[in-house]
């Protein structure tokens, strides 16, 4: 047997209505939208017409009538089209295709009405046809009458709901046609005012700079650094180079129309994830919007329209770096982040911009171009890691990258492997870059010191090495790889939380490791420091001292100190001071 | 010294690093201080982050020890954790990541991974939240050892009660369709998948990254290089961000490794650096799989290859050999697939693995 569902219309209509779009303001895009469309038909009707507008007039705070002189609707029309949500005029195929130059598609623009207005009354008259006034309510129910004094074209009255009164003002409607409706290609006027509320230029590949510049500012309140102009096949519109730097997670509150109708202000799903220097004011075609109208269908034409943004601020930018380095380098300087994604996300915009891009380094900041004269360099990863080591680098001239900034190790491997640069990144097992070996003597001198130092850190999963480096006033180096600093992490949570909801599990990952890996703490034998503890026969105070030593050159290269080290650094202290008291003689000290 | 502490400012600045490495690496220092100055907010704070770039941009098990110690942090102050802006919501949340990555370590015995899922169910009945997440936890733990299983703790989740620390509904559906392509019924995934490629469900930062794999891979498992290929290609634009990718960089390797050795060999050069240290065994799993289609595949014996020295078969004159590769990958590949299914006491991956045998 078979059963309808019961449909609460009255409760639809506020869902969709009230629910489906994220503000009352586009009550007016989708007027706008729809008498776009409306003069969009005519015109297909009537090839030679061209005198499509509308115009909006005004009772402040009261009521408004938007009225367009495009195509009206017949009877049959008004019920298929204004009465049965989901059906839309514009959605009737052509040749199998939705048609191109029509904006709305979903048939419940109309609904957004309601928003500001309890009723919507729809004064319609189609070419040579009969005018009808048809007064939709938000219960669900509407009415249909004849209207005889009806102009061509379609007129939608609205009277303001308690608390809409503001979207009646001539100031709200003024400021919501131009960021709604800018781009449209249909001329807005307000009742009794003959500026046009909606004038931008039809192609902006053809306006000049600093009026493109002039536009931005007016649109978006900036003086920007630059404005590059877009004109590809689904995209037109002008990219303004914003003036202060900013960071990927900021929303830059584009303009994103689709068909001139403003569809976004988020740049997130048309522009590539580097765009965030850029604030955009385009127009775009062929893309499909989603049932909100809020952002677009993920299809091939919206990944094809991104490739011909980002192919056209990249075009673009290599023009500058022929005909103007200089603005090039002003807009590098003030957005390195985001050039330097770019030039992740392409190889081209690689070659053309490393030798710009500077990089944080032991020698200071140096671009991508000087890194292409180095003879060595070395680089890390992780800011902390380049300041502890960056002392040890300057102090042997060798140099230290940090890549521990966004798309800087990214960068930096690409940099050596396209030009064959030897740049290396460096790895706890590849010291031996900055780090002697000693001399034959010395180690013989330091095998009871090192003998000590293996004994005395074995608890910290720790070896001693002895090394010669610079500066020679740094008497240990405390190297760690990412596999120990992670074992370390879980045994220093289990000395802490045995019983914890996650104990067994990591006692497991612990068990699992078949060979513990040691880190390592270099003894540097040009230290005066190291050279006489070498000296020194007393093992259990070479023992105290190396593992001072060892808890000193942990919270030098600001490692985490686990339970035990900080006691250990206490209790070894005072060995010491009892030590030099005299007190440890009877201690074996 | 609790004076001088400014989280802020520390947050600030690591707000600006990379995801992953980098941002963990400073992440670790702003703990330690934090945990000097006694900042029982960032002391919580900046673990949360942490675990969080974890599981979503690095390693996914590295995030367990840290939600040990936020959760013996957070249990010591209680009263006044439950303050801060970290409610049970977030203590949930951490509990969440660091679960979670049992099911990618097969060195974790089931009776531990139950017990962790069961304290789990505890927490959120104390809290009375999180239902949705317990049964999403639940489909994880069974979705590579019983399909059938793993579609009921689904079917369950889809009931439960959505509440404030209810998953991210694209990833939700994105499970959803992934699982029906398992089960081979391309309908209904299609169905769980369509509406985020409407954006009528919002996308998170790997929606499409995610979806692309699912397809990519149901396509490379059916044979179908045709299909697979514009998923490959769409995946490799935007699914090749940090460590967190490794998974969708295997999915694309393995698509070129079958279609263009080229690609698959500048690919594989590329993020083999990747694997070194990677504790998430699936991730690892995925990797060498696809290497060893790869090599298996490659159009010429002798291979000239620029390989990190730490690769095990690093030869310094970077010329190596192709069969040696391939069989070398299968083999580890091969290994955890074995303590996969023997912990999960089933036989997931060696089914997996035969799929890519070609």
């Amino acid at each position: 047997m078979d059963f309808r569902f019961q449909v609460n219309l009255g409760g639809i209509l506020d869902v969709l209505s009230n629910h489906l779009y994220k503000s009352p303001d586009v009550f007016l895009r989708e007027l706008l939208q729809n008498g776009v469309d409306a003069i969009t038909l005519r015109q297909k009707q009537s090839p030679r017409w061209t005198g499509g507008k509308i115009t909006i007039s005004l009772e402040p705070g009261r009521r408004m009538r938007f009225q367009d002189n495009g195509a009206g609707l017949d009877e049959e029309g008004i019920h298929r089209f204004l009465a049965v949500i989901g059906q839309s005029s514009k959605t009737e195929l052509v040749n199998g295709r939705i048609p191109e130059d029509f904006i709305g598609r979903f048939g419940i623009g109309l609904l957004a009405c309601f928003m500001v207005s309890d009723t919507i009354e729809v004064h319609t008259r189609p070419a040579g046809g009969a005018g009808h006034v048809w007064t939709g309510r938000a219960d669900g129910t509407y009415t249909l009458e004849p209207l005889e004094d009806c102009p061509e074209g379609t007129g939608v009255l609205l009277t303001a709901k308690p608390g809409a009164e503001d979207y009646f003002q001539a100031g709200a409607v003024r400021e919501l046609v131009q960021y709604y409706g800018l781009a449209l290609p249909v001329p807005v006027y307000l009742s009794g005012d003959p500026e046009r509320l909606n004038a931008i230029p039809e192609n902006f590949s053809e306006v000049s700079r600093s009026q493109l510049l002039a536009f931005g500012e007016w649109l978006f309140g900036d003086e920007f650094l630059d404005a590059i102009p877009i004109q590809t096949p689904h995209v037109s519109g002008v990219a303004y180079v914003l003036p202060y730097r900013t960071g990927a997670s900021v929303k830059n509150g584009h303009r994103i129309y689709l068909k001139q109708m403003l569809l976004t202000e988020q740049g997130d799903t048309l522009l590539p994830p580097w765009a965030f220097f850029l604030r955009c004011f385009l127009n775009t075609q062929g893309l499909r919007p989603t049932a909100s109208r809020e952002d677009f269908y993920e299809d091939q034409e919206l990944d094809l329209a991104r490739e011909e943004f980002a192919q056209a601020i990249g075009i673009y930018l290599a023009e500058l770096s022929r005909n103007d380095p200089e603005r090039l380098q002003q807009i590098v300087n003030v957005h390195a982040e985001a050039i330097k994604a770019m030039a992740i996300w392409d190889e081209d915009l690689f070659r053309l911009f490393i030798d710009y891009l500077p990089f944080e380094t032991s020698e200071g900041a140096m671009t991508g171009g000087a890194l292409k004269k180095v003879k060595f360099g070395a680089w890390v990863h992780s800011v902390p890691k380049f300041k502890q080591l960056r002392p040890v680098f300057m102090a042997q001239g060798k140099l230290l990258i940090c890549t521990g900034y966004a798309s800087d190790e990214e960068l930096i491997a690409k940099l050596a492997h396209i030009y064959s640069l030897p740049l290396e990144p460096l790895r706890e097992d590849q010291m031996d870059l900055v780090l002697d070996m000693p001399s034959a003597s010395g180690e013989e001198t330091a095998f009871r010191l090192l003998q000590a130092a293996d004994h005395g850190l074995r608890e910290f999963d720790c070896r001693a090495e002895l090394r010669r480096f610079l500066p020679a006033d740094l008497p240990a180096l405390y190297v760690i790889s990412d596999d120990v600093q992670f074992l370390r992490q879980i045994q220093t949570i289990q000395d802490s939380n045995r019983g914890g909801i996650f104990s067994g599990a990591l006692t497991s990952l612990l068990d699992s490791v078949d060979a513990r890996p040691l880190s390592t703490l270099y003894l540097n034998q040009n230290s005066p420091l190291i050279r006489q503890l070498a000296e020194n026969p007393n093992q259990t105070l070479l023992q105290s001292i190396v593992r001072v030593l060892y808890v000193q050159a942990l919270m030098a290269g600001g490692h985490p100190l686990r339970g035990g080290e900080m006691k250990v650094l206490n209790q070894e202290l005072l060995r010491l001071v009892e030590f030099a008291g005299g007190a440890g003689k009877g201690d074996g000290l | 010294m609790k004076n001088r502490f400014n989280g802020r400012a520390i947050q600030n600045v690591i707000e600006r690093l990379p995801d992953g490495a980098s941002k963990m690496a400073a992440l670790l220092d702003a703990i330690q201080q934090a945990d000097e100055a006694g900042e029982l907010y960032w002391r919580l704070h900046f673990r949360y982050t942490y675990i969080y770039q974890a599981t979503f941009h690095d390693d996914a098990p590295k995030a367990m020890p840290m939600a040990a110690e936020f959760s013996s942090i957070y249990d010591g102050h209680f009263e006044e954790a439950q303050r801060t802006v970290f409610g049970p919501q977030a203590y949930l949340y951490v509990m969440e990541m660091g679960i979670e990555p049992a099911v990618r370590l097969p060195q974790i015995p089931l009776e531990q991974y139950e017990a962790m899922l069961a304290k789990f169910r505890d927490l959120t009945r104390r809290f009375g939240l999180g239902e949705q997440v317990y049964w999403w936890e639940m489909f994880f733990r069974w979705q590579y050892a019983d399909i059938q299983q793993a579609k009921k703790c689904l079917e369950t989740a889809w009931r439960a009660p959505k509440d404030k620390v209810s998953d991210c509904v694209a990833c939700e559906h994105t499970r959803a369709a992934e699982l029906y392509l398992a089960l081979g019924d391309r309908e209904t995934a299609d169905r769980y998948a369509k509406p985020l490629l409407e954006r009528r469900i919002s996308p998170c930062g790997s929606t499409f990254q995610q979806l692309n794999q699912i397809y990519l891979d149901d396509a490379l498992d059916r044979g179908r290089l045709d299909e697979a290929i514009p998923y490959a290609q769409k995946l490799q634009k935007i699914g090749e961000r940090d460590r967190g990718d490794l998974s969708y960089i295997s999915s694309v390797l393995r698509c070129w490794g079958l279609a263009d050795t080229k690609q698959a060999l500048a690919l594989f050069s590329r993020r083999l650096e990747w694997t070194f240290g990677m504790w998430d065994q699936k991730w690892l799993y995925d990797f060498y799989k696809a290497a060893w289609v790869c090599f298996r595949e490659a159009d010429r014996k002798q291979l000239k290859l620029r390989l990190p020295e730490k690769f095990p078969l690093y030869r310094a004159d970077g010329v190596y050999d192709a069969p040696e590769l391939a069989v070398w990958f299968y083999q580890q590949a091969k290994n955890i697939g074995e303590r996969f299914d023997q912990r999960n006491r089933a036989r997931y991956f060696a089914d997996n693995l035969a799929k890519a045998m070609g």
